[in-house]
C-alpha cells in the first residue's frame, strides 16, 4: 500500500476532513505522528498510506477508514448536496 | 516518530538541485579532465582544479543539507513516507554506483587491449575520490530532484 512518493491509486477526503474540523495539516500531522509535508502528499494524492496510519487518520476524524480511503473516485459533494429531482426518490 | 529533526542547513530545492548539479558534472568533469590530462595541456589544470573545489564544495553544502542529514537519518525520526523515500533513494543509488562501476570495468577490458587511455596511480586516486564523495552525496541529491514543493 506504501507507494515510494509515486500518485497513489488510492482516493481520499482528507483535506475535506481537515478542513471541516478546523485542523491545519501540522496539528493533523502531530495527531498522527507524521511530518506535515506527509499529510500534504496524502491530500494531494501523491502518496498512498499504510494501512496503519490510514487506520490513526480514520480515528482522528471519528469514521470508519473507508469514509477517509476509498479505491475509486469519491463523487464530487456538490453533486451529493444538490436537491435530487422528484421523480428519482 | 522523533520530531526533533533539526539539521544543520536547509537550502532551498532549488538551490540544492543547482549545487547537485555542480557535483554531478563539475566534480566528474575536473577529477577525469585532470587525470586524462595531467600536466600536459598547462591551460586546462587550472581549470579542472577550478572545477575539483566548486564541486568539492557544492558537496559540502550538500552533506549538510536537510536531505542528506534525512537520507541518513534513524528510522525513529522519519515518517514512514520518509523512510520509504530514503529506501528508494538508497536504492536508486545503489544502481548508479553499481552501474557506474561496472560501465568502468568494461571500459578497462578493450583499453587494455587497444591501448585506450586508462589512468596512472595518481589518476586512479583521483577518479576514486570524486567517485567516493559523489556516491556519499547521492542518496541526498536522489531525494532533492524527488522532492516535490509543498503547496497548499
Amino acid at each position: 500500500m506504501v507507494n515510494d512518493n509515486q500518485s497513489s491509486g488510492l482516493h481520499n477526503r482528507l483535506a475535506l476532513f481537515r478542513v471541516e474540523r478546523g485542523l491545519s495539516r501540522a496539528a493533523l500531522a502531530e495527531l498522527v505522528a507524521v511530518n506535515p509535508q506527509t499529510i500534504g502528499f496524502l491530500e494531494r494524492g501523491h502518496y498512498g498510506p499504510s494501512l496503519e496510519l490510514g487506520l490513526k487518520l480514520a480515528a482522528v476524524f471519528g469514521v470508519p477508514v473507508e469514509t477517509l480511503f476509498s479505491l475509486t473516485p469519491f463523487a464530487p459533494l456538490a453533486s451529493q448536496l444538490a436537491p435530487q429531482p422528484a421523480g428519482d426518490a | 516518530m522523533d520530531t526533533a529533526f533539526n539539521p544543520p542547513l536547509r537550502l532551498k530545492l532549488r538551490t540544492a538541485r543547482a549545487l547537485s548539479l555542480l557535483v554531478l558534472v563539475a566534480m566528474p568533469a575536473g577529477y577525469l579532465g585532470g587525470a586524462i590530462w595531467p600536466e600536459r595541456l598547462d591551460w586546462a589544470w587550472p581549470v579542472f582544479a577550478m572545477m575539483r573545489l566548486i564541486g568539492l564544495f557544492a558537496a559540502v553544502f550538500l552533506f549538510v543539507d536537510i536531505r542528506n542529514q534525512r537520507a541518513n537519518a534513524p528510522d525513529a525520526m522519519l515518517d514512514e513516507r520518509e523512510r520509504a523515500e530514503r529506501d528508494s533513494a538508497f536504492r536508486a543509488s545503489h544502481y548508479g554506483i553499481v552501474g557506474a562501476l561496472f560501465l568502468a570495468f568494461l571500459y578497462t577490458i578493450p583499453a587494455q587491449r587497444l591501448g585506450w587511455w586508462l589512468p596512472d596511480g595518481e589518476g586512479a586516486i583521483d577518479l576514486l575520490s570524486a567517485f567516493g564523495i559523489i556516491s556519499l552525496g547521492l542518496p541526498g541529491i536522489i531525494l532533492a530532484w524527488r522532492e516535490r514543493p509543498d503547496v497548499d
